[in-house]
Order: C-alpha cells, then structure tokens, then sequence
C-alpha cells in the first residue's frame, strides 16, 4: 500500500470490475460524492489528499486501459474518471457481495487451495526445482483448472507453460540443426582444402582432375554459403522465438498481477527461470510507459521478473496482515478501523484463501457497520441530515473510537443554517413580507429538505391564511360589538390581527372596554352592598346612565345581565321615572312632575329625578294657563 | 264632583264698660262709624264663595297615568296635604306634598302650583299639612305646545 508497486495491485481491485463493466465505467462513471448543491462540500468517509491531482494528466497502465487507484485518497482513475474506491458503486456492490457472502470453506475450496499451496510449495524447492518439479506443477495446474474458484488461470499458465517449452523445443531443434549445418560446412572446407592442394600440381596427366576439383570447390561453396544461410535463418527465427515467449509469458504474469491472482504471478515468476534459463529475466516493458514507470520507480533499475514474485509475496502477506488486523480490531470493537482494513484487503487479496475463508459472522459486523457508513454518505448526499445524524450516532454505538466530530459538525452546521433561515422565514411571516418568507422557506428546505420545522412553517403559513378569515370573523364581531367574545378568544384574534396596525388597536379597544366594564360592574355590585337603602337606586341610575351614554357598554351582554338584575331590583324607581318620562314626551307634564317627584321621594339623589322635576317644572312655571 | 257651599254668621262679641256718659257717647259714635264701616266694607267687597273643605277623593294613580283627565273645567279638588318640599320661583311657588298613603304606597307625591297671592294669609312651610284647594289646568308654552294637568291650588287653608 506505501509503495509505487502497490498502486499498480491496487488498480487491480477494479481491473476485474473495470474490465467486465468498463463500458459502464466509462461512460457513466460514479464520481466521488459531491455535496448538496447549496451546501459546502461533504465530509469524505476517507482522507481527501492531494496525491491524485497530479495524476490527472497521467494514461493509464497499459495503453490506457487499467485504472489507476491511489491509496492516499481511496480513489481509483479509469479513462479519467475518478472513482471513490470506498464509495464506488461496483467496487462496493463486490465489496458487499463478499460481506455478505459464506466463506469459501466447501471441500472444493479446501481442495483447490491445497493443490495452489502443493504447487507454490513445489516451486520453493530451490536447489531441486527442475523439469521433474515443472512436471508435477503442469500436472497439479492442469489438475487446478478444474475448480470454478480458479477462474481458468492455473490452465493459462499451463498453456503459457507449455507455449514456451514448444518454443524451446523448436529453438533446440534449429539449434542441433545448425550444428549439423557447420559440421557440413567444416567437412566442405575440408574437402575444398583438398581439392584445392590437389590442384596445385599443374599437369595435362591432371588437368581433368583440376577441372572436376574447381567444378567441386565451386558447388561446395555454394553449399556452404547456402548453409551459413540456414544457420543465420535458424538463429534469428530461435531468437524472436525466445523473445516472443518471453513477452507472452511476462504479459500473462503481469495479467495475474492485475488480477490480484498473486498465487499465480508467484507460481508462474518461480517457473520463469525453468522455461528461460538465458538469465535474462528482464520484464517486456515499453520503456516510458505507465508499467515501465511504475516498476522502475521502485529502485531505479530495469524490472524483472523475481520482482513480480517479490511484488506479489509482499502483497500476500500484507493482505494476511491486514485480515489479522480486522481480527484483533473487531474484538476490540473498533468497527471503523476494521472496516477499512477489510476494504484494503478485500481490494487486494480478493482471491486470497486469508481473505475468501474469513468467517460470515465477522464479515455481517462489518457490513453493518459499512451499510451504516453508505447510507451516512446517502443521506448526507441527499441533505437528510436527520438521518445523517442518527446514523452518525449509530456507528458511533457500533465503533466506540468513531470520531463523529467531522459528520456531526457538518450536519449541525447545516442544520443550524436552515433552521436560521426558518426564523428568517418567521420574521418575515411576522412583518408580511411574503417574498422574503418564500425565499427563506426555500433557502431551508435546499439546505435541509427534511427539517421537521419546515412542517411547523408551513403551518404558521397555513394559519397566517387562515387569519384572513379569523381578521373578518373579528371585523364581524367588532360591527356586532360582541366584544365580550373577542375577549374570551383574545389570543386567537390577536394572532390575525398583529400585523394590521387598525385592528389591532380596535382589538386593544377592545380589550379596554371589557375591563372597563368589568370593572364597572363590580363597582355597581359593590354600591348595592353596600346602601341596602339607596344603593340599588344609586346603582340603577349609574348603570343605566352609562348604558346610555355608552353603545358598547349597551352591547355588552353581562352589562346588559347587570342591567336587567338592577332594573328588577328598582323596579318602581324604574317604571316611576319610566312614566314620568313618557307622560313628560305626552306633554303631560303634570303627571310627569309628579312621577319624578315620586321617584325623588323614593331617592332624594336622585339625578334623573332631579333632573326631570327642573326640566318639567321650567315648563310648567313658564307656560300661560 | 259635586260643588258644596256653606254658610256662615259671623258674630260680634259682647261687651260691656262702666264709662263716663261722654266717653260712652264717644266711644258709641266711635262705634257706630267703625261698624257703618264694616258693614259697607262687608257690602261693598264682592262675596266669595262659601267653599267646602272636605277633602275630596283623588286618585293619584290616576293623576300619574293621565293627568289632563283632571281638568274639567270648573273641578276643584281639596286635598289635605303635607308639603314635603317648596321650590320657590319668583313669586311663585311648586310644591311638593304628600298625601295619606292610597293603595298602599308609601310616598304619593303631588306637585302643586302656588302662585303669588293665591295663598292668603296662610303662611304655607315646609313639613305642615294644609287643606289645598286645587283645580286641573291646561295652558300652553310660549311655543304654543300644550303643558296639561297640572294642579293649580286655588286656595290654601290652614287645617
């Protein structure tokens, strides 16, 4: 995971995903979460480090067609697209899958992993790893590839296998054929050599010999340079021979690596120096290409093949190290920690037995934990920030060392700044401000469109259109003077009427005139109490004269209560000043004065009385008789 | 209602004085002028009419409900009554008196119009019961609307 050579095993967790999906991948790939539109970014579940942006104009390995993940950020780069390895959607529906997922324990299972461990186990024999040992590996490769968990890899390497001991077969038979091409050509010097001396003695008694000797020396050249031809075509077919098996089988030990088949790439790096045993281990990569960097980034030199084998035994044992890990992490409780390293070794070792054989029951507490974090990025994605906290508090129950103050200070950022806005929304609702109340109802509901005081809102709102009716229901009442109801729901009317400056003091009016007459009656039951003589006379005249003087104190239904018990109680006082009035309207006012005389009689303080004789008597005294 | 009138002598007192017989001359002719003026002042001042001051019946009720009912003209009532109270205006008087109680009632109140000179010689006060003699009229304002019912005391006398 630190090392160069672990980006390129890490790009293979999504080699086999990218490769059956690419497709997909390519043309609609999952970025990483991206925050709410109006709200600042989204917390990350992994650290967001810059490592990757320098990367952004890097191709890909191998001509552009295997992802590129970095660790330092939990991403992977595919045809650049970024994808989030801890939220990409294929690698974690296979992460997923493999959590939920029984381990890999069948006799099939047990079988197969016991004939790649034969096979590795053969292969470390160091001193007597010979054609007999590469005869049991082909037996147990070919023996291998009948298992489903092998996925046909044990039977390419034995094809690549076979591939190159055909080839090497061919290069020795080109070999032992030049070899019979320079013994002929060594025998036609020779017997040129002869023929030559032979025609040294110049004489008629040999000139025909001369003749037939030069005839020879000329075919025999001929054959020798047609053999020396053969020799150079049989050497340079033997050397393109051993260079193309070369790269095949290095391609096919670089495609277990992308595989994360390290089984395989160990297995097949041992067998290497078996099948080309010139010493040249060199690995077939284009010089300047993404592979060709990644590898020589790692010491400086050329790499070879034992590096593959170095490469991937490293890796087998980080994977075995990680699933200890999320063992001693998950007896600790430490859900957090051991989901992520289960995520690092899932994206390694996928095929590993460490990683295929671990136990449901350890793996069902990690997908709980990882269905937890998921459905965190889901609701925070999706501004549910209700949710977004009570799965915060969630893992925090499952994993004692979660740190929830990155998620919780975010999501009650974002709460805070809507339910702002919804007392924005508030205030605006309190000054009429319908524009600004819908702007900062929407300003609420974008940043959490969840929040249950949005509900509250909408209510409020509800009932500030209900209170055009409940403003005309208190004009009604206010023409009917039924103030006494007005201020039996007092609170009701003075919601609806807040905003309307003329309302509401017609409703403090109200409110005073009430009290007013409240007050009076008590003053009025007080009189009576106190004069049993004249009180219920004194309070008569008082009630009745603020009666009079006053509609809404008429109006008023325990006023006109009062009124009605006090006129019973005086009611000869009453009918006396009653007649006296009427006789006074009649022009009678000799029957008047004396109804208001009566009246006086019964009591002298009378006002109405005293009034009424003035009046009647101003007439009387001045009229012609 | 029946008017009744009555009768009365009036009689001079006899007395009687030992005096000289010029005295006696003079104080006769003294006498005999006094008396020739009394009997022309009795002859020449217009008779009034004997007047009947038994109390008649009033229905005050009545009076309250309608008191233009009362104003017959030439019907005199004679009411005794206490004046409760006396409003004074100008040489005019409105009072205020009470009759016995009728129909259970505890205070009957009747204004009385007391204009100047109609009250004699009796000096009418507060608090004391007096034979009103009272007729019903009805006049007018000074806007010509009519001002009814109202009791005038023709005569007042001393009970």
């Amino acid at each position: 995971m630190k090392t160069p050579l672990s980006l390129l095993l890490l790009a293979a967790f999504a080699t086999s995903a990218a490769q059956a999906q690419a497709p997909y991948a390519a043309t609609t790939p999952q970025p990483a979460p991206s925050p709410a539109p109006a709200a600042s970014p989204a917390p990350q579940p992994s650290s967001q480090g810059g490592g990757n942006n320098g990367q952004q104009n890097d191709k890909t390995l191998f001509g552009n067609e295997l992802p590129m993940m970095d660790p330092s950020n939990n991403t992977v780069r595919f045809q650049g697209a970024t994808f989030d390895l801890a939220n990409n959607g294929l690698v974690r529906a296979r992460f997923e899958k493999y959590l939920n997922t029984p381990p890999e324990t069948s006799r099939e299972s047990s079988a197969y992993r016991s004939l790649i461990e034969k096979m590795l186990k053969e292969s470390r024999r160091r001193n007597r790893f010979d054609g007999p040992s590469l005869v049991a590996i082909g037996k147990a490769l070919y023996e291998a590839t009948e298992f489903s968990a092998d996925g046909n890899q044990c039977g390419a390497l034995a094809n690549a296998i076979l591939s190159v001991i055909d080839t090497n077969r061919l290069v020795r038979q080109r070999v032992t054929t030049n070899k019979a091409l320079d013994q002929e050509i060594k025998q036609l010097g020779r017997q040129r050599n002869r023929w030559a001396n032979q025609n040294t003695t110049v004489s008629e008694k040999y000139k025909k010999r001369a003749t037939h000797n030069e005839m020879a020396i000329l075919d025999s050249t001929k054959r020798e340079a047609k053999n020396e031809a053969m020799m150079a075509k049989n050497e340079l077919a033997n050397e393109a021979a051993g260079l193309n098996a070369k790269i095949q089988y290095q391609s096919l030990l670089l495609q277990f690596l992308v595989q994360r088949r390290f089984d395989h790439a160990v297995l097949g790096a041992r067998i290497y120096r078996l099948l080309f045993t010139d010493g040249d281990s060199t690995l077939r990569i284009k010089e300047g290409s993404q592979a060709g960097k990644i590898f020589s980034d790692v010491a400086g030199m050329p790499p070879t093949v034992a590096l593959v084998d170095s490469v991937s035994n490293n890796i087998r044992r980080d994977v075995d190290e990680s699933i200890q890990a999320v063992r001693i992490l998950l007896s600790q409780d430490r859900l957090g920690s051991a989901t992520e390293r289960m995520a690092e070794a899932f994206a390694l070792g996928e095929f590993m037995q460490s990683v295929s054989t671990f136990p449901l029951a350890e793996k069902q507490r990690i997908a709980e934990y990882w269905q937890c974090r998921k459905d965190l990025l889901a609701a925070v994605n999706n501004r549910d920030y209700g949710k977004a906290e009570s799965l915060v508090e969630r893992m925090h129950k499952l994993d004692k060392a979660f740190d929830d103050s990155l998620p919780m200070s975010y999501i009650s950022a974002q709460k805070n700044a809507s339910d702002l806005a919804l007392r924005n929304a508030a205030k605006a609702l309190a000054d009429n401000d319908d524009a600004k109340f819908n702007e900062e109802i929407a300003k609420a509901a974008s940043i959490w469109p969840r929040n249950p005081k949005i509900e509250t809102s909408k209510e409020k709102l509800e009932e500030f259109d209900r209170q055009d009716a409940v403003k005309d229901e208190f004009r009604s009442l206010l023409s009917q003077k039924n103030y006494r109801f007005i201020c039996q729901n007092k609170d009701k009317y003075a919601r609806a009427v807040f905003n309307e400056p003329d309302l509401k003091a017609e409703l403090e009016r109200v409110m005073t005139t009430v009290a007013e007459i409240d007050k009076t009656i008590e003053a009025i039951r007080e009189i009576m109490s106190k004069d049993t003589t004249f009180g219920i006379y004194m309070a008569y005249e008082k009630i009745t004269g603020m009666v009079a003087e006053n509609e809404d104190f008429a109006a008023d239904r325990e006023m006109q209560n009062m009124v009605l018990d006090v006129t019973l109680k005086a009611q000869g006082f009453h009918k006396a000043i009653e007649d006296a009035l009427a006789r006074e309207n009649d022009g009678e006012y000799g029957s008047a004065l004396a109804g208001y005389l009566q009246a006086q009689a019964m009591y002298p303080a009378s006002d109405k009385a005293g009034e009424g004789i003035k009046r009647v008597t101003d007439i009387i005294m001045k009229a012609r008789y | 209602m029946a008017r009744r009138s009555s009768r009365r002598s009036r009689k001079t007192p006899k007395k009687s004085f030992n005096l000289s017989p010029a005295t006696l001359r003079t104080l006769a002719g003294a006498g005999a002028v006094v008396l020739a003026v009394i009997v022309l002042v009795q002859f020449m001042s217009p008779k009034s009419p004997e007047v009947d001051l038994t109390p008649t019946s009033f229905r005050i009720d009545d009076y309250r409900r309608d008191g233009s009912r009362f104003a017959t003209p030439g019907n005199t009532y004679v009411l005794e009554a206490k004046v409760e109270n006396i409003d004074t205006r100008g040489n005019d008087k409105l009072l205020s008196v009470s009759l016995p109680r009728q129909n259970g009632a505890k205070t009957d109140r009747l204004p009385l119009i007391l204009l100047d000179g109609k009250s004699g010689r009796v000096n009418v006060t507060r608090g004391d019961t007096f034979l009103f003699e009272v007729t019903c009229r009805n006049g007018q304002d000074a806007e010509g609307k009519p001002v009814k019912g109202i009791l005038m005391v023709k005569s007042v006398h001393s009970k």
